[in-house]
């Protein structure tokens, strides 16, 4: 072999490692991932829900979900409201899973890759509800931004925007992509309730 | 053997590396997994959420060196029980010696030094501005002496970089040649431009380091937000 031939397939390594690092690029982009057209939402027969509610899979009375085709990426969300009546709104994060749901009567409207509480900073896990909603809080302990703020805790675990990313975590709080945060600041109010789960 | 390889020239291997990245890549796209279907025979509440989930977090290694940090072990502590300090070299390796020592010395033949080349000891002190006479420059021009043109290649046996000064000569550089002993080595010749196996191996070393620390990446957590 010529070293001019080696030097073409050295070329040819230089151009597959240059594909790869934009392939491993595309992963984190934060485009919103586009739900289906057509049927977006799975209903669930009163006994699934009842079985998933009893293996804490899904919150109790879940009446249908998102049809999401696929894995949903960091910094990625669905949104989708269609088919949802109004009603009671609940937000459940699923921390092993490191996803958060928010249902509106029953019904599945919005679903995002979270971030939580590193060890040591651990996540409370139960049932909370929103104490306060600041749309531009900035954290005095860590010095941080919090934007879209709702508040869980008196010692201001809240659930509020963040650079999701693969690797990250936060000192306690839950950390949703800013869009949806907007999203989810705008649809929530004070009282409703927040289920934080480890499955 | 070789005749059947001949058609794997390099062009075609440079194109059968990209190719073979972008079928990794592609298939890795291209395939769905699971649907989240109802139409599905295995489709449950529990697959739905696991095809939507990333699955759970890494561990987090670089969080915990910063949780040792915080907790004040690594902090200094109060009494400074070592320091640092700059080489210090033996006060006897600058001792100079005498003219009976170095005619003693294993690695010197000859006659004495001093006083037998008076005029090229005052030349080399002027050359070198002052400063202590060379015993190689001397040696070197001086002629009776076994001096071979061993070395580095293109120079003529004479040593022109920082000769070391007659009372460093132990730890200095071995120029002469005793008649007996073997001749000098000469050191090997590094190319200035490197062979392309060298090139290409040393391009495969910089794709393994960034493999692992591309891998080792993704494995840490860092604590970025409230």
């Amino acid at each position: 072999m010529t070293s001019r031939s080696l030097l073409v397939v050295a070329f040819g390594l230089v151009v597959a490692a240059l594909l790869i690092s934009q392939q491993g690029q595309a992963v984190g982009s934060e485009q919103p991932a586009q739900p289906s057209a057509t049927a977006n939402r799975i209903v669930l027969t009163p006994a699934e829900a009842q079985d998933a509610a009893a293996r804490k899979l899904l919150p109790e009375d879940t009446r249908s979900v998102l049809r999401i085709d696929q894995k949903i990426r960091y910094g990625q969300f669905v949104w989708d409201e269609r088919g949802a009546p109004s009603g009671d709104l609940l937000i459940r994060v699923d921390l092993n899973k490191q996803l958060l749901s928010i249902y509106r009567g029953g019904h599945e409207i919005g679903v995002a890759i979270v971030l939580y509480g590193a060890d040591g900073h651990d996540t409370p896990l139960g049932r909370f509800s929103i104490l306060e909603k600041v749309a531009d809080h900035h954290s005095r302990t860590y010095d941080a931004p919090m934007p879209y703020s709702l508040r869980l805790t008196a010692d201001w675990v809240a659930i509020h925007g963040s650079k999701v990313r693969r690797g990250r975590a936060t000192h306690g709080c839950v950390g949703v992509p800013l869009e949806f945060a907007q999203k989810v600041f705008e649809a929530a109010d004070v009282g409703d309730a927040v289920e934080i789960v480890a499955t | 053997m070789k005749r059947q390889m001949r058609w794997l020239t390099g062009p075609r291997l440079a194109v059968a590396a990209v190719l073979l990245c972008l079928t990794a890549g592609g298939a890795a796209v291209l395939d769905p997994g699971s649907r989240a279907s109802r139409d599905d025979s295995g489709w449950s509440v529990a697959s739905l959420l696991n095809l939507r989930s990333p699955g759970e977090r890494g561990s987090g290694a670089l969080l915990a060196s910063k949780q040792r940090l915080s907790q004040g072990s690594l902090e200094e502590p109060d009494e400074v029980q070592q320091r640092a300090l700059g080489k210090i070299f033996p006060a006897e390796a600058g001792l100079p010696l005498t003219s009976a020592e170095i005619a003693a010395s294993p690695i010197l033949t000859g006659p004495p030094l001093a006083g037998t080349f008076p005029e090229l000891a005052g030349l080399t002190t002027a050359e070198f501005g002052g400063g202590t006479p060379s015993l190689e420059m001397t040696l070197a021009s001086a002629p009776g002496f076994g001096l071979r043109g061993g070395g580095f290649p293109g120079t003529s046996g004479l040593v022109v970089g920082s000769p070391p000064p007659i009372h460093g000569l132990p730890g200095g550089p071995v120029l002469l040649d005793p008649p007996g002993n073997p001749p000098a080595v000469v050191p090997s010749i590094i190319a200035a431009v490197p062979e392309p196996q060298t090139w290409l191996m040393m391009m495969l070393g910089m794709f393994a380091c960034g493999a692992a620390l591309r891998r080792r990446r993704r494995n840490d957590v860092v604590v970025e937000l409230a």
